[in-house]
């Protein structure tokens, strides 16, 4: 069957597996990452496209 | 507190998008709506070859993406990332490069397409010198963003411009690598992947065009003119941290499903139906991250068209990343697959996210931009209902015809023989939903030429702010560096070459991981000895049906199912396609699968039935090819065409090239003679005669040859062994 035409290569029945687990890896350090974040920072970086408006803007 | 800075924004390159927006998307939905009346009204192409349904749709879909949608996302980034910078953009003159060469690519597209120059890839038409000039304008394009996000004035990078350093990045190695390609003349060209493995580019890109092109992008949009509509902040910055990681991370892996059940090998099939799936969540993070930011808000969206138009695109984004991952199981792929049910699925995405999304944006940035009131809002209302109400006409008609087919394929009698043995009952039965699908795409259009008209009445009362005046303290060290804890996310935000390497990086891992397949299969891929080169003529005729864009409506490749080989013929092997530079899979089937059709029919019928298709097959809706007729087999290039072959590593004989005209004059002798017998007289030198023999010899070396042996080191691969097949898949 051509669904076993990549089997000769060794070990690439480990390939989806090892996938999973390197995006698993990635999603909790990013859930952590942002669980972690200082409440402070989140409300600045939510207000940034809102203080922009068209109008002088004066920073910080 | 440090001195401030005044600068100005460029509203003037936001404009000039804005209505090429307008415009490019107006001209590409009235090609969708000319083709999709095409399709129940096939003499509406006149014979004229510029119009004929499988010309121009390519036109409609490049056009639709890439000159409406493209458009749209400069625009947006253009004004968003100025504001959220803080900052003029890096350069005038790249925007002006970038606003006009992307608009001569477009008008380039438009001439080329319809003349007949396309590479056969979906999505990727364009010919190679056109993909030099994207390349040009798209990186023009990139140090451009990356010029103003280094000389900006706010320190940290909002969201959306993570999403547009994506985008950026992404498409980028997308448009390089499906477009590596040989030319053989000014514009035309052979690319350089085969097979199997020009498929798995070719759906790594397509799928990742999809991805980046129409969604990070938009999401981007999304997530700054969302709150600016509503004038609240994002539901949860949080949620949109994780929303984009995951996102492009996964994105990148779920190619492969557009390849299920083809002869790509079983794993990688796996791989992209997983990672689909997964899919779900990072999309509907997204879309809940959306739609809650307008929370303690729904008042505001009773009125407002602008939140209107929004909701539903944020909506519409919630379904298409719901039934994508959904089609990416393998049994329902088997159902959905070539049928209308993709279109469907496209269509919820194109109109309802994309178009609606940027209908929101043009009807909040006009007033802003003129600095005057929007003309009419009752036209925006009217404009959103009639859009509305035709993206439900065009989807239920196009799921109810998807399925209607997918079934009437599939069906068997109690005797076990195909209940709809012919595949024109399957078409003339949805033909009806052909009708409504036109209806809806025409109210639609009629919505977009409105909100057309609406907006430059608003443009007309006012005046435009060329450079819009601002100011904001300078990027100082420590400037607004008032919290502790520097960690995580934080440091990457503030850092956008870091920022972007990490991108990079999370993109580039599903990347590889797609890309070795890719490699392995080259050299993995079993040879079939009995499949050998085109012959000369058959390459000239492959080249027209390249040309014509046969591979709109026709698939070439089988599936293991016996609804499939009982009306098609043997399942279509890896190793059959080794020589096919482009590979003319397909993706929907308008008409059947050619894989098989060499040696099905005689010459006579082919020629009759290219000629006037409802004189071979009543009812058809495919469009007649006259000029095939008239003209003669461009030879001058037969030479050319084989040495690069060869440089391709197909193994024609060194000096093969020389004789190759003669080979192809014996050849085209041969089919006219035959055709002679049935009482026909055309000159061998016509390009139908080339095309025959193209269709003839499809599918067919390893018909005839069933003892066909494999190459030594190949034969423990089960998988080419030839002969009917037993294998049924699930039914």
């Amino acid at each position: 069957m051509i669904r076993d035409l990549l089997n000769s290569i060794t070990g690439i029945e480990i390939w989806p597996i090892l996938a999973f687990f390197i995006f698993v890896a990635l999603f909790v350090s990013v859930v952590v990452w942002t669980i972690r974040l200082d409440k402070r920072v989140i409300n600045r970086m939510k207000e940034l496209p809102l203080d922009s408006e068209n109008q002088i803007t004066n920073g910080d | 507190m440090q001195q401030l800075e005044t600068f100005q924004y460029d509203n003037k390159i936001v404009r000039n998008f804005a209505f090429a927006t307008i415009l490019w998307g107006i001209v590409g939905m009235l090609v969708g709506v000319i083709i999709a009346t095409e399709l129940f009204l096939p003499s509406l192409s006149l014979g004229l070859k510029w119009i004929t349904f499988s010309r121009l749709r390519p036109l409609h879909t490049n056009a639709v993406i890439f000159a409406f949608v493209g458009n749209g996302i400069f625009m947006g980034v253009y004004y968003s990332l100025q504001r959220l910078c803080k900052t003029r953009m890096f350069n005038d003159l790249l925007s002006k490069f970038h606003f006009w060469g992307w608009q001569l690519i477009i008008v380039a597209a438009a001439l080329t397409l319809p003349s007949g120059f396309t590479t056969g890839k979906e999505y990727a038409e364009l010919e190679w010198p056109i993909d030099i000039a994207i390349a040009i304008v798209w990186v023009a394009f990139g140090i451009n963003l990356l010029g103003t996000i280094i000389k900006r004035r706010e320190r940290h990078m909002y969201v959306a411009i993570w999403f547009y350093i994506a985008t950026f990045f992404t498409v980028t190695i997308l448009h390089v690598v499906n477009s590596i390609e040989i030319p053989v003349s000014f514009l035309k060209s052979y690319p350089i992947y085969a097979g199997v493995q020009d498929a798995l580019v070719q759906w790594w890109y397509g799928h990742n065009a999809v991805a980046f092109f129409l969604t990070t992008s938009y999401l981007g949009l999304m997530y700054y003119f969302l709150p600016k509509a509503a004038n609240r902040p994002v539901y949860s910055y949080r949620l949109s941290i994780v929303h984009f990681w995951s996102l492009i991370f996964i994105y990148i892996w779920a190619g492969p499903h557009h390849l299920l059940y083809t002869s790509l090998p079983d794993w990688a099939q796996s791989l992209g139906m997983v990672f689909s799936l997964m899919l779900i969540a990072p999309s509907w993070g997204g879309m809940l991250n959306g739609l809650l930011t307008l929370r303690g808000a729904w008042d505001k969206v009773r009125q407002d068209p602008i939140l209107k138009f929004m909701v539903v695109a944020v909506t519409a984004y919630g379904m298409a990343t719901l039934e994508g991952p959904v089609l990416s199981i393998k049994s329902v792929n088997a159902l959905s697959h070539y049928t209308d049910w993709t279109i469907s699925h496209v269509h919820i995405g194109g109109l309802g996210w994309n178009a609606f999304l940027t209908f929101g944006i043009l009807y909040w940035l006009f007033p802003r931009l003129f600095n005057t009131k929007l003309y009419s809002i009752k036209l925006a209302n009217f404009h959103f209902w009639i859009g509305t109400i035709g993206i439900v006409f065009y989807a239920v008609s196009m799921y109810f015809a998807g399925i209607t087919q997918g079934l009437m394929w599939k069906e068997f009698t109690p005797e076990g023989t195909l209940q709809y043995p012919n595949f024109l009952e399957t078409v003339t039965q949805i033909i009806p939903m052909y009708m409504l699908r036109a209806f809806g795409g025409g109210l639609f259009l009629f919505g977009a030429i409105v909100g057309g008209f609406n907006l430059i009445k608003t443009a007309r009362s006012g005046s435009l702010i060329e450079n819009e005046e601002a100011q904001a303290p300078a990027l100082g060290k420590e400037t607004g560096e008032k919290f502790k804890n520097v960690y995580g996310h934080r440091w990457f935000e503030s850092r956008p070459v870091q920022f972007f390497i990490f991108t990079v990086i999370a993109v580039a891992i599903g990347g590889i991981v797609e890309f070795i397949p890719m490699f392995m299969v080259k050299s993995n891929v079993p040879t079939i000895s009995s499949v050998q080169p085109y012959t000369p003529l058959e390459l000239q005729g492959r080249d027209i049906y390249v040309r014509e864009g046969c591979y709109n409506c026709h698939s070439q490749m089988i599936r293991p199912f016996r609804s499939e080989t009982e009306r098609y013929g043997e399942y279509s092997k890896a190793g059959e396609f080794v020589y096919d530079h482009p590979f003319q899979w397909g993706s929907k089937r308008l008409g059947p699968d050619l894989h098989r059709i060499g040696g099905k029919y005689p010459d006579a019928w082919h020629y009759n039935h290219m000629k006037d298709p409802e004189s071979t097959s009543p009812g058809s809706i495919m469009p007649p090819f006259p000029w095939l007729y008239t003209t003669s087999i461009d030879t001058s290039t037969t030479g050319t065409k084989i040495r690069a072959m060869q440089k391709l590593g197909v193994p024609y004989d060194d000096g093969f090239d020389k004789m190759a005209n003669q080979n192809l004059l014996e050849q085209a002798n041969g089919i006219r003679d035959n055709l002679k017998t049935a009482k026909i007289n055309i000159g061998s030198d016509k390009e139908i005669i080339a095309l025959i023999a193209y269709l003839q010899r499809l599918g067919t070396d390893i018909k005839g040859n069933k003892t066909a042996r494999l190459k030594p080191n190949q034969n423990s691969d089960p998988g080419s062994t030839l002969g009917n097949s037993n294998y049924e898949g699930k039914q």
